[in-house]
């Protein structure tokens, strides 16, 4: 079976981004992290983090609601307006349930109220750490797909959108002006090419693909 | 119209708009007059039963659920179910983890009690508008 396409680089490990401006919450949240063995990264300022953001791979940000110059909610507007798609755990010491709404409406991940417990703060981030795991997979295989998909010559391209459409050898020869021959040819280079078993996951394949454009 | 509203949905109607399940009758009849006078259709339920049954039989265009009635948990069961319809949690607990949950289980919205007349119909004309 060829296949030309380059395999996706490793993941890189997760980290655990915070964003706190108060010193002793920062120092108490490193020392927890590091005590379970996360790789973290503090930050003093939503400023200091967009910084860095745009070249965050994977992981999840911990992040404190009242900050002077921008606040929390700011800076998941920000960061959803530059893609960076990492899920938030907020955490306050002054939150009321309008907040927590609306940063929850906006893509929150989690909203935590301080004084929280340790054991709760863990488990969110391992929550959030396995939610940023399975999108990252999912985006992984649709690059492989959309790489397969480059291999396909025009013709190759034709033949697999109809056969997706559920159109029979015969239907699609007599559309494309072929032969049946032919395009049990072209038909057999797609599963190949796709690196498809089955026509049932050719189909999964490009539902996939289409998910992904609706989304983006 | 009056067949709607008297809770009987026959056949062929379109859904109603707005289905409230909430087990103080005085609230149901407060936020059913307030719907009303805006011009929606309003289903009433005080149970989790009658709702589920009010569901399976007339899926409303919006759901106003209070939490006190097991709401969080089924809606959480509704989106499992795949029901898509917009849903607000209503509680007169309140609290940040509750409302989290609300959210997380799938609700456009958590309001808490007392409802402010203003803003209960701003976030159903919002939940109509999906």
């Amino acid at each position: 079976m060829t296949n030309t396409h380059t395999p996706p680089a490793p993941p890189a490990p997760a980290t655990v981004f915070v964003v706190d401006d108060d010193e002793a919450v920062r120092d108490s949240i490193r020392l927890l992290l590091r005590s379970v063995d996360h790789q973290v990264e503090i930050f003093e300022s939503p400023l200091e983090f967009l910084e860095r953001a745009p070249a965050i791979q994977s992981g999840c940000l911990v992040l404190d609601v009242r900050m002077p110059v921008m606040s929390g909610l700011d800076l998941q507007q920000r960061l959803k307006q530059l893609g960076v798609p990492i899920p938030i755990i907020f955490i306050t010491g002054h939150g009321d349930v309008p907040m927590a709404v609306q940063a929850m409406q906006a893509g929150a991940f989690d909203f935590l109220q301080k004084p929280f417990r340790d054991q709760d703060l863990l488990d969110r981030i391992g929550e959030a750490l396995t939610a940023d795991r399975n999108r990252c997979a999912g985006s992984v295989r649709q690059d492989n797909i959309r790489e397969r998909l480059k291999l396909l010559s025009p013709r190759e391209r034709e033949v697999l959108d109809k056969v997706v459409q559920g159109h029979a050898n015969k239907v699609i020869a007599a559309d494309l002006n072929l032969s049946q021959r032919t395009v049990e040819i072209h038909r057999a280079r797609v599963m190949e090419k796709m690196e498809a078993h089955s026509l049932a996951e050719l189909v999964r394949m490009m539902l996939v693909i289409d998910t992904d454009a609706t989304h983006s | 119209m009056d067949a709607l509203v008297n809770g009987l949905c026959p056949a062929g109607y379109p859904p109603i708009d707005v289905l409230l399940a909430d087990r103080d009758v005085a609230v149901c009849d407060s936020m059913r007059a307030l719907f009303e006078s805006m011009g929606y259709t309003v289903h009433t339920v005080q149970d989790a039963a009658a709702l589920e049954t009010e569901l399976r039989q007339a899926p409303p265009r919006c759901l106003v659920l209070a939490a006190e009635l097991g709401g969080v948990e089924l809606l959480a069961q509704l989106r499992a179910q795949g029901l898509s319809v917009p849903a607000i949690i209503t509680s007169a607990q309140g609290g940040i983890p509750l409302a989290v949950a609300a959210m997380r289980a799938g609700a456009l919205n958590f309001l808490e009690k007392p409802l402010l007349d203003a803003r209960l119909l701003q976030t159903v004309r919002t939940a109509l508008r999906r």
